[in-house]
């Protein structure tokens, strides 16, 4: 607004707009501006009404005062300072909480105590050991790690354990499972050959037992129905004497098309047999009893044609022989240390205490005895192997089981540093092996033997799958368990393989156990060269010159 | 100490400082005002007396802002205006709850009549003439007459230029004017 002191407009000015003359008016009602300030007369009348207005409702308010606020507001109030009386200096409280933190420190570093570890290491460590999308040689890499760590922080880990700290392992595994499913089923749904597509699934829902939801083990069950129809076709024409249509062989089946071949060596009546008991999903006992023979010889069998196998660096999965069964188990287990480094089932020479331990009590439906078990109750086993023996008379299938899980219970006598006791029950039970039917008597004496060669691995042995296992393995660590030197059931293999016996022991291999089998109890015995290195030797099934007569 | 005595400036000061006793004199002199503002504003007294103590609080929780050079009175209606604006705004899910269209509305010029309403019109016309003022015209009328309050801090409370304060609350005064010869014509 262009005006002079006073209010005057500017002479030659713009005249004034609405605004500026209203705020005029009311600077000159509140007396900051002289009336002559006021451009025409217009205005004065405005000024003047303004006036009457603001009079008339001054008078209103001190005619009607401001009412009192509710009595709750009236009561409200600021709480009065409280000033403690001994008022400390500042420098004072922080010398007292330093004071205080040393005496801590001091007195904590003063106790013997484990030190913590580092909890996301070793989760991130597991991860990585667990993610099988990692090329072999990564993974292998991986899992060196985490038992290069798990070694070196056997304190530390129990101190976690101690603090709380420690990881998931559960959950890092369940996880690690699931992509783990999700990917096969991914890669067997992409796969044409039902045997490819069979191995690919019968992995990856033997590593990842209980994850897999309804439609994944519904497409698991048509494809293994779809892969048995076709084995049971070719091996009814192959038994009746024709030449079978191998060519949906690749995968899974394989072995036994080597075995099925037409130029093969084995005895043709005893593998007929087998594949056709097989085929018709019988357990191995009875497999063994159509072929006369001691269930581990089935085992034997099995376990030499994946071991042939892995010479030609085939893929070959052990599942197909376990159902449950022992001598399938024993099979299964010892063909996965060759060839997958998995720890199968039953494994019992592949000294893979902890998952082996676990797979029994999954199979068995009891997942969380396991738990109870390994930590310092192993009694309570033998307390239920009594009441087995002694409540329900004597089966043989209930003794061979508690026998076979036994074995591995004297490992965990080794955690729990009780050495001795578990072979003590061990030669119990052998003694009243008398009492069992001959081919079961005979049996387990043989998984009896197994004791001895555990306990002449003991002290340098190797542990070849805990990889699988991140859990079972961290606990063996914990567990105050010390192995010299760790390998992979697959590199140990082919350590084996290669005749490095400084590094593995051949008693540890499934080689070696089959070797130690069949030379104790008279099955099939291996030829001399058999754990010669490949490259000095070419092995191939179909060369006539493995795995020997017999 | 006697606090009853001291200047608002004086028990800003020592508020800020610390004195809860101030503090309380400061409560026993705005609750009242504070109070019947907030009911002008929202209508409600259990909302205005539940925004009068929000302000009293939040005038504690930042106490040591307090600047005690300036108007106290201002910054109070300040917060407690914002409150109810806040408590408004999430009733009627709206933000623009003050409506200041009425102000760009032309009204008749004074005449001889309008000169005589403090003549013809009782106090309780007065009133509920003012209550039917828009919330912002109200507002301002609240502030102005009811709390006393100075253009300049009028425009502090509301955030606004004191110029704009000035014109709009001449125009609500006229605004009123225009309702109270209304009501005069309606009742003749």
């Amino acid at each position: 607004m262009k005006r002079r002191e006073g209010g005057e407009r500017i002479e030659g000015g713009a005249p004034m707009n609405r605004d500026e003359r209203e705020e005029l008016i009311e600077r000159v009602l509140e007396g900051e501006e002289s009336a002559a300030a006021l451009p025409d007369p217009a205005s004065r009348r405005e000024l003047e009404e303004a006036r009457r207005l603001d009079a008339l409702l001054r008078e209103a308010v001190r005619l009607q005062p401001t009412p009192p606020c509710p009595a709750a507001l009236r009561e409200f109030r600021f709480a009065p300072r409280r000033r403690s009386p001994f008022r400390i200096p500042v420098w004072a409280a922080v010398a007292a909480v330093l004071a205080a933190a040393l005496i801590a420190v001091l007195f904590l570093a003063s106790r013997d105590r484990p030190p913590t570890g580092d909890p996301h290491e070793l989760q991130a460590l597991l991860t990585k050991a667990a993610d099988d999308s990692l090329p072999p040689l990564d993974l292998m890499a991986a899992q060196r790690d985490l038992v290069r760590f798990l070694a070196d922080n056997a304190g530390s880990l129990r101190g976690l354990r101690e603090s709380g700290r420690m990881p998931d392992l559960d959950a890092v595994w369940l996880r690690s499972c699931r992509k783990r499913l999700q990917r096969a089923l991914q890669q067997a749904k992409a796969e044409t050959s039902p045997g490819e597509r069979l191995a690919i699934l019968e992995q990856a829902f033997d590593d990842c037992r209980g994850v897999a939801d309804e439609a994944s083990v519904r497409f698991y069950r048509e494809t293994l129905s779809d892969s048995r129809r076709l084995m049971d076709e070719s091996v009814t024409k192959w038994a009746e004497g024709s030449e079978a249509d191998l060519s949906w062989a690749d995968g899974v089946w394989r072995p036994f098309a080597v075995v099925m071949s037409p130029d093969n060596s084995w005895k043709a009546r005893e593998i007929r047999l087998a594949w056709r008991a097989v085929a018709d999903g019988a357990e191995s006992s009875e497999i063994a009893a159509r072929m006369g023979v001691l269930p581990r010889g089935v085992a034997a069998a099995f376990a030499v044609a994946a071991a042939s196998w892995i010479a030609r660096d085939a893929r070959y999965h052990p599942a197909l022989v376990s159902g449950g069964d022992i001598l399938g188990e024993a099979a299964s287990g010892i063909e996965a240390s060759l060839l997958d480094g998995r720890e199968g089932v039953g494994a019992f020479a592949n000294f893979t205490v902890m998952p082996l331990w676990t797979s029994f009590f999954v199979r068995k439906g009891t997942l969380p005895a396991r738990v109870r078990i390994r930590f310092g109750r192993i009694e309570n086993f033998f307390d239920g192997f009594d009441s087995v023996m002694g409540r329900k008379g004597i089966n043989p299938r209930y003794v061979l089981d508690e026998i076979r899980a036994a074995l591995h219970a004297d490992d965990l006598y080794l955690l729990n540093r009780r050495p001795g006791a578990a072979e003590w029950r061990l030669a119990q039970l052998y003694n009243e092996a008398a009492a069992l039917p001959a081919s079961y008597a005979e049996e387990w004496r043989s998984l009896v033997n197994a004791v001895n060669v555990l306990r002449f691995l003991r002290g340098r042995a190797v542990l070849s799958t805990v990889f699988h296992h991140p859990r079972s393995a961290v606990e063996t660590f914990v567990a105050g368990l010390s192995l010299p030197e760790v390998f992979s059931g697959r590199e140990a293999a082919r350590l084996l393989l290669a005749g490095d016996f400084d590094r593995v022991h051949p008693d540890f291999s499934g080689a070696g156990v089959a070797l130690h089998l069949f030379r104790e109890g008279g099955g099939p015995v291996l030829p001399d060269n058999h754990l010669a290195p490949p490259s000095s030797r070419e092995v191939s099934p179909t060369s006539g010159d493995f795995p020997g007569s017999f | 100490m006697n606090y009853a005595s001291m200047d608002v400036g004086e028990l800003a000061a020592l508020f800020r400082d610390g004195d809860n006793e101030a503090g309380n004199e400061i409560v026993r002199r705005f609750r009242d005002s504070l109070f019947a503002f907030c009911v002008r504003v929202t209508g409600n007294a259990e909302e205005a007396a539940d925004a009068v103590q929000e302000t009293f609080l939040k005038l504690l929780s930042i106490r040591k802002k307090i600047d005690a050079s300036r108007s106290l009175p201002a910054f109070l209606h300040r917060i407690a205006y914002n409150i109810c604006m806040d408590g408004m705004r999430k009733r009627r899910h709206s933000f623009n709850v003050m409506d200041f269209s009425w102000a760009e509305k032309s009204f008749p010029p004074a005449d001889e009549d309008v000169m005589a309403i403090e003549r013809t019109h009782s106090l309780e016309e007065v009133w509920d003439a003012v209550d039917k003022l828009p919330l912002s015209a109200r507002t301002l009328v609240e502030l102005r007459y009811r709390s006393g309050l100075t253009p300049d801090e009028i425009a502090e409370v509301l955030g606004i230029p004191s110029s704009t304060v000035r014109v709009r609350l001449f125009r609500a005064r006229k605004l009123l004017a225009s309702m109270l010869r209304s009501h005069r014509e309606g009742g003749k």
